[in-house]
């Protein structure tokens, strides 16, 4: 009996070894298939934004950041990209512990970020934000309208630090809560009155409506937040930051970008 | 042959062995009385290094052993020569009967386990167990895990067998059973050390009795001279107050 | 158009999320089976006192036990590669799994090391005493005689940690690892779909903690009636 057990443990543990094995053998495989004057850079891909930063059927990442990177590379031979999945709460850290040189996840520039990491200059995807809140909700127009009422958003995303600075400015602070980035737990929070607001685009939210229905409004008076998205690397890596910003220039001209986010989003990368 | 020389043993502030000197002479049974607290267990013990004596030598056959120093592999060397039957029998719980008496044959002796299973055979049969080669720990008696415990013993063939008080924790009607096999091996000639408060197996079977006393062996001699002609005064007091039926008959 | 849940989602998601099941699997095998190993030479080293190496023991172990095991997470796969670098080992680059690995390896070593501790204390010192005077060597000893005994003692709280650990590995996706947890996250964030994915986690987490609590309880019943 005792045997038997042993024995069952060993071979599964044999098994797992061989398995590791063999996928790591894969990934050594497609390293050394890069030539000595093609430097590999790994990117950071966010795993829970479709359509922009997600896991494919494939376990892949995938979406229109990595479908702009992978246009990007195609045109900088230079460079060997390498896509990993993170969650976008370890994206940034990732980038500090030099897991990764590019992050990717639909990323605002702030201040904050800017002191840190180096930006792209050319942004890839208009991100002007706006509130969204219960159908049928007149109390909430503008930011200033949250005081005291609780606001849901992402650990680490740039709505996060919006809010979080607004609080640090102003005496009447704004309720911030942080949620998984579910979007069904947060189209149900807004539904059910557990938040009162939510922040998000156009095409996200539009994104929402198709998922789960039509029980959200998005406020049109005015913006929460205007801004681009950008890809954020390595504060080191300048070099490889003008060559990105070369090559997106040239995708915004000749059409590309225009093409992809079609592609993806429906849309174009500069509207709304 | 076996010599103990100058054996000191404390455990803290409490001296419990105060420089014994003891000879036991091969196939001689050997019989150490004496009240409780006197040392009589420590001394055994000291002798297969369960407790490690703060001074003193011991020569076992042709081994010689100083206690301060004794290296681990010396202790091995020591613990090959002899055996011990405990009060509490120790037998190994996760094993039965036979693999109790095979386990210092295979794992310390690398014995061959077909030879080791017909010696283990052997002695549990010469113990009276037969029936019970495949019988656990818990399925069997008191006084049957204490046989189990001497067929251990006598299984390693070793120099000297070290019996510790091995009838004390027995039911009085088990006590009989012990002690009539303890006695059978005796009559083989096997050299033995006896730690017990069974009067009558020290003066049937014991060819010399040692009498301790507050850490030292204060009498010794055949069971003749201890039990009808005792010297010391303290030898006196423990064989009256142990022994008060006796009086009448010195 | 679609509803927050739809339970033929639930079936559709099953095979796919199950099928990251190998991943767990690895890393609780790996986990439990280092655990034991690493764990029985903590274990040792604190009970028979080693000099530094016991120091080093505690302090080992009251910080795994005393921190959450994404913390340690973080620390071996972000911080413990940084660290290497200062001494010029570049680690950085290893693939996800050997930090994930190490790290439940490492942790439930510590927690292993006091099921061993007490399971072995719990034995008796008339059975280590009776293995030397048949001249068992303490290696010996504790091979055949403390450990088998010592085993059967612990087997319930091993059990319980082998569950545990089961459980703790849905923390593995944090660092990106796509076991069964991170495809449900993945699923939920590609078709806006979460809440069925994680029915689809409940049911085989039960599944597979019960199947697992059966078992031991099934082998703790046939290791004891071999005694009896």
């Amino acid at each position: 009996m005792k045997k038997r057990i042993s024995f069952y443990f060993l071979l599964t543990i044999i098994m797992g070894v061989i398995a590791l094995g063999c996928s790591s053998e894969e990934a050594s495989k497609q390293a050394s298939s890069s030539d000595a004057n093609v430097r590999e850079i790994s990117v950071g891909v966010g795993s829970n934004f479709e359509p922009y930063a997600y896991i494919d059927n494939d376990n892949q990442p995938a979406g229109y950041d990595v479908a702009v990177l992978k246009e990007i590379n195609r045109r900088l031979p230079q460079y060997q990209f390498k896509y990993q999945s993170i969650e976008l709460k370890n994206l940034l850290l990732s980038l500090d512990a030099k897991k990764i040189q590019i992050a990717t996840q639909q990323f605002e520039k702030n201040p904050d970020r800017e002191e840190k990491y180096l930006f792209t200059n050319e942004g890839f995807a208009n991100y002007d934000k706006r509130l969204v809140i219960a159908k049928g909700r007149t109390d909430i127009k503008t930011i200033d309208d949250l005081v005291g009422k609780k606001v849901g958003c992402a650990q680490g995303s740039n709505t996060a630090a919006i809010l979080e600075k607004y609080n640090q400015t102003h005496q009447q602070k704004i309720n911030i809560v942080y949620v998984q980035n579910a979007s069904s737990a947060v189209y149900d929070d807004i539904v059910n009155g557990r938040l009162d607001a939510g922040v998000m685009t156009r095409k996200t939210f539009k994104r929402n409506q198709e998922a789960f229905g039509d029980g959200l409004d998005i406020v049109n008076d005015s913006l929460f937040s205007k801004s681009e998205a950008y890809f954020i690397l390595s504060k080191n890596e300048t070099q490889l930051r003008d060559d990105i910003d070369k090559v997106l220039k040239e995708m915004k001209e000749d059409g590309t970008l225009s093409k992809l986010s079609y592609e993806y989003t429906n849309s174009d990368y500069d509207v709304e | 042959m076996i010599e103990l020389k100058n054996v000191h043993k404390a455990f803290g502030k409490n001296t419990v062995l105060k420089g014994i000197n003891l000879k036991v002479n091969k196939g001689e049974v050997v019989v150490i009385l004496g009240p409780s607290g006197s040392g009589k267990t420590t001394l055994l013990r000291c002798i297969n290094f369960l407790e490690s004596a703060d001074d003193g030598e011991l020569i076992i056959g042709d081994t010689k052993v100083d206690f301060k120093n004794a290296t681990s592999k010396e202790i091995l060397a020591v613990r090959r020569r002899t055996a011990m039957v405990f009060q509490n029998y120790n037998l190994f719980n996760n094993m039965n009967a036979i693999e109790n008496v095979m386990e210092g044959l295979v794992t310390g002796r690398k014995m061959p386990i077909g030879r080791a299973r017909e010696i283990a055979k052997q002695a549990l049969d010469k113990v009276g167990l037969k029936d019970k080669y495949e019988a656990y720990p818990l399925q069997l008696s008191g006084g049957q895990q204490q046989r189990v415990g001497i067929a251990r013993a006598i299984a390693l063939n070793p120099d000297v067998i070290l019996f510790d008080e091995p009838t004390s924790a027995l039911d009085p009607e088990l006590v009989g059973e012990v002690l009539s096999v303890m006695q059978a091996v005796a009559k083989e000639g096997i050299t033995m050390i006896v730690v017990t408060h069974e009067m009558s197996f020290a003066m049937d079977i014991a060819q010399h009795i040692i009498f301790m006393a507050d850490g030292n062996i204060v009498e010794e001699g055949s069971p003749k001279d201890i039990f009808t002609n005792p010297k010391e005064k303290r030898t006196k007091q423990f064989l009256e107050r142990i022994l008060p039926r006796w009086n009448y008959s010195i | 158009m679609g509803s927050l849940f739809d339970i033929r989602l639930v079936f559709e998601y099953f095979p796919l999320i199950f099928s990251r099941f190998p991943i767990t699997l690895l890393i609780v095998v790996v986990a439990i089976g280092a655990g034991l190993v690493l764990g029985l030479f903590i274990a040792l080293v604190r009970m028979r006192k080693v000099l530094l190496l016991n120091q080093f023991a505690i302090l080992y172990v009251s910080f795994v036990r005393g921190t959450p095991i994404i913390v340690q997470l973080f620390i071996i796969y972000y911080g413990f590669p940084l660290l290497l670098e200062q001494v010029g080992i570049d680690i950085t680059q290893w693939e996800k799994i050997y930090f994930v690995l190490v790290t439940y390896g490492l942790n439930n070593a510590a927690f292993m090391s006091e099921i061993i501790r007490s399971a072995i204390s719990s034995v008796p010192d008339g059975q280590r005493e009776a293995a030397y005077s048949v001249g068992l060597s303490r290696w010996q000893a504790l091979r055949r005689v403390i450990l088998p005994q010592a085993f059967l003692n612990a087997f319930p709280v091993f059990g319980t940690r082998v569950v545990n650990t089961f459980e703790s590995t849905s923390l593995a996706f944090t660092l990106g690892i796509l076991d069964m947890v991170g495809q449900a996250q993945a699923i939920g964030s590609r078709t806006y779909h979460e809440l069925e994915g994680y029915v689809v986690l409940a049911i085989i987490f039960i599944a597979i903690s019960m199947i697992l609590e059966k078992l031991f309880v099934h082998a703790e019943k046939r290791f004891i009636q071999q005694r009896r």
